[in-house]
This record gives C-alpha cells, structure tokens and sequence, in this order.
C-alpha cells in the first residue's frame, strides 16, 4: 500500500519538475521578428540596514531589436517610493549603475520626467544596478512603487 | 532498503524541482512592428494590426493606448498625454483591444484604425501607441514591493498627402578618435513632415583618394520644422597618421541625397 504511494508522489514530482523547466520555445522566440523587452526580476525590494548603508537591488535588462534603427530605454518611477504606513521616500533618492557602460548609462531615478537608461542598435544585455543609500531622515519599513521602463525606437 | 532508496529518489527529484522553479518573476513582451508609416488622404481610414507576444512565464496584464510625442535637438523622445499637438494625429487612432491579458508564448494581435479627418491639411503627423505590460493582478505585487513594468511603444507616423521634404544638412565634422572615427552632424527639417535618414553612409578617403573606411550613418527621423544634432562613432577602425576626406552621402527620400565632405587628420 505504502509503494504505490511512494511511486505516486514521485511521478507528480517529476512530472511537476519537468513542467518547469524552461522549453526550447524561449530560445526560438528570443530569434523570432520584433522588438523584444525582457526585465528580470518583475519586482524588487530595498532591505535597508542602518544608515549609512545602502541597499541595492540588481535588474537585468535584455533588449532584441531587429536592423540598424537605434533603440533607447528610459525608466521612471510612477511616484516616491510609499511604506504601508504612509510615509514616503521621494524617488530621486534612488540612483543607479548601470553595465555595460556604452550601452546602459548611470543614473538618477524621477518621477516627474523618464529618465535615460540605455540607448543602442541591435541586440543588447545590461545589468541596472538600483541604489538606495539609507539616511537617517528615510523612513523604516520597505517601499512599495510602480518603475516604467520604455523602450522606443522614433 | 528499498525505502530508503524511494526516499533518496524522491528528494533529488524535489532539488531538480526547485533548480528548475524559475526563481525570480520577469516581465518579457515582443512587439512587432516597433514603428508604422502610413501614406493616407484626408477623409480616408486605414486599418491594420501590431502584434505582442508573451515571452515570459506569466500571464501579463498589456493596457494600451495613445500619446503624443515629440523630440529634442539630441535624439531624445518625450511622451506626453494626447492633447492636441499640431502634429499629432493621436486622435485618429483607435485601438482594439485597449486592455487585455496574453499567457505565456501566446500571441496577440491588436487591431488599430487610422481615420484621418476630411480636413486634414497636408503634412506629416505621428503619435505613439504604448503598450504596457504589468502583471495580472495588482495584488499579487506584495505591499512592499516595486513592481518593474515594461513599455515598449510603437511610433506611429501618419503623411497626409504628397508633402515636400526640405531637408538641409547644416554641419558636418570628422574627428579621429581612439581605434576609430566620431561623426557630428547636424540636419534642419524646414518642411512639414519628417524626413528619416535610409541608406546613407559616410566614406572615407586617404590622401591618395583610396576608400578606407565606411560608417553606416543610423536610420533617425528629423521631425517637422526641426534640428537634429546627429552623433555617432565608428569603432574598430585603425586609421594611420595622415590626412583624410570625409563624405557624408545621405538618402533624405528624395531623387537626390545630400552631400558633403570635409578633411580631417590623424595624429597630428
């Protein structure tokens, strides 16, 4: 009686760790016509130590743009960073590096204008490097926001 | 024994399990095409489609919808909410869908129709169709966390008529850099409709009027009554002590390309 079971749970599992593993539809689609934006993780999170720390989240960025017109890529926060509790920390406390450096430039995040991240021709993979330097006038707790990244190609 | 090895088994096949479980979210639209040009007359309506495709591993949530843009002397692009510009013609479009969920490699189609006005004086109009990926459901971004979203807009451009392109190339300057060249140059745009840069190159000429080097000049528009400061570099290119010509030839859609030529040195 116990076998049967074992052999179950082993099937789902399997079953459930091959579901999961990325197919090959991912590299063919990276190939396909178009102008792809990937950005992964799809949401982050500063952990803030005390001041003077600062905490960094890594974004990684890839870019497929077919033909020679040049793309460009600004990023924009949607307001300041909210606590559940209320309290704010404005946006432009927030910078960030960005590698390569011929493609992806450093910067300081706003909400009122997007600002420039990257700017190429072709295909292109950056690492944003996003900074928040802990103070003592910021707020505890961890933040909630909204950031843009828009990708065009006038 | 053979318990233990069905347990063994079992939590290897968990460890492939959790190795395999993609561990970060990630947001990865394609859009197809990235910009539309339409030749139309006033009274007409042109219908055609823009296609998004979920490459991520999520169903996203796509909202789209229209805005004006417009372009500083650098390149640079700024949206803004459709209101009116003299050169928009934001209002002519209507999308279908404006909002919807796309799965996982699914493919989607966006229907936009283009109806330009009975009145519409001859010219070049644009705006911009931004599509937005977010995920599904806003809850499931926790409280404390920054949702990273994705844009990506399709340029739309709109000539009403046969307008004339008048385009005029005001500057042009070579400088030798590190293993390669920089290019500057500047472009007026005294029509009304934008001019875009197609096929066009800069050659460059030892002393003996040998070719040397060639740099593909980048496919931008200049917008109506515009200037557009244009800079780019050439890399990989070792250029020898000595005096160079420079001719920029540029395909501006009209019978003739613009020209000129100017002389630079390297390493002097």
């Amino acid at each position: 009686m116990r076998r049967p079971r074992i052999i179950l749970s082993i099937a789902v599992t399997a079953i459930l760790a091959l579901g999961a593993i990325p197919g090959p539809a991912t590299l063919e689609a990276a190939g396909s016509a178009g102008t792809q934006l990937f950005v992964t993780p799809n949401k982050i999170s500063f952990r803030m130590g005390p001041p003077p720390s600062t905490a960094v989240c890594e974004v990684t960025i890839h870019v497929v743009a077919p033909g020679r017109a040049p793309w460009r890529l600004t990023v924009q926060a949607l307001g300041p960073l909210q606590s559940p509790k209320g309290s704010q920390v404005p946006s432009s406390r927030v910078t960030w590096k960005g590698t390569p450096g011929h493609v992806f430039f450093d910067g300081t995040l706003s909400d009122k204008h997007p600002q420039l991240l990257g700017r190429g021709q072709g295909s292109k993979t950056g690492v944003v490097r996003f900074l928040l330097k802990n103070s003592w006038d910021l707020a505890t707790g961890r933040f909630n926001q909204k950031f843009i990244f828009n990708l065009s190609s006038p | 024994m053979k318990k233990t090895i069905y347990s063994f088994l079992l939590i290897f096949i968990v460890i492939c399990l959790l190795a395999a479980t993609p561990a970060r979210g990630q947001m990865s639209i394609t859009v197809s095409p990235l910009r539309v040009e339409h030749q139309v007359k006033p009274g007409t309506n042109e219908t055609n489609v823009i296609e998004i495709r979920n490459e991520g591993s999520a169903p996203t949530r796509i909202a789209i919808h229209t805005e004006d843009w417009t372009m500083d002397r650098k390149g640079d692009v700024n949206f803004s909410r459709a209101a009116g510009d003299p050169y928009s013609c934001a209002n002519w479009l209507q999308l279908n869908p404006a909002d919807f969920r796309i799965d996982p490699g699914q493919v989607r189609q966006i229907r936009y129709s283009l109806t330009v006005p009975a009145d519409a004086k001859e010219g070049g109009y644009r705006a911009a169709i931004a599509l937005t990926g977010m995920p599904m459901a806003e809850e499931d971004i926790a409280k404390r966390k920054i949702a990273l979203n994705g844009r990506i807009v399709v340029m739309a451009y709109a000539t009403v008529g046969s307008p004339e392109v008048k385009a005029q190339f005001q500057d042009f300057q070579v400088t030798a850099i590190n293993k390669g060249i920089s290019v500057k140059m500047t472009l007026a745009n005294l029509g009304d409709v934008h001019f875009r840069l197609k096929k066009s190159w800069v050659t460059l000429k030892n002393s003996k009027g040998e070719e040397v080097g060639r740099a593909e000049v980048p496919d931008i528009p200049v917008l109506p009554g515009a200037v557009r400061e244009l800079e780019f570099k050439k890399e990989d290119l070792a250029l020898p002590k000595g005096t160079y010509q420079a001719e920029a030839i540029l395909d501006v859609g009209k019978d003739d390309f613009l020209g000129r030529k100017i002389s630079f040195s390297v390493g002097r």
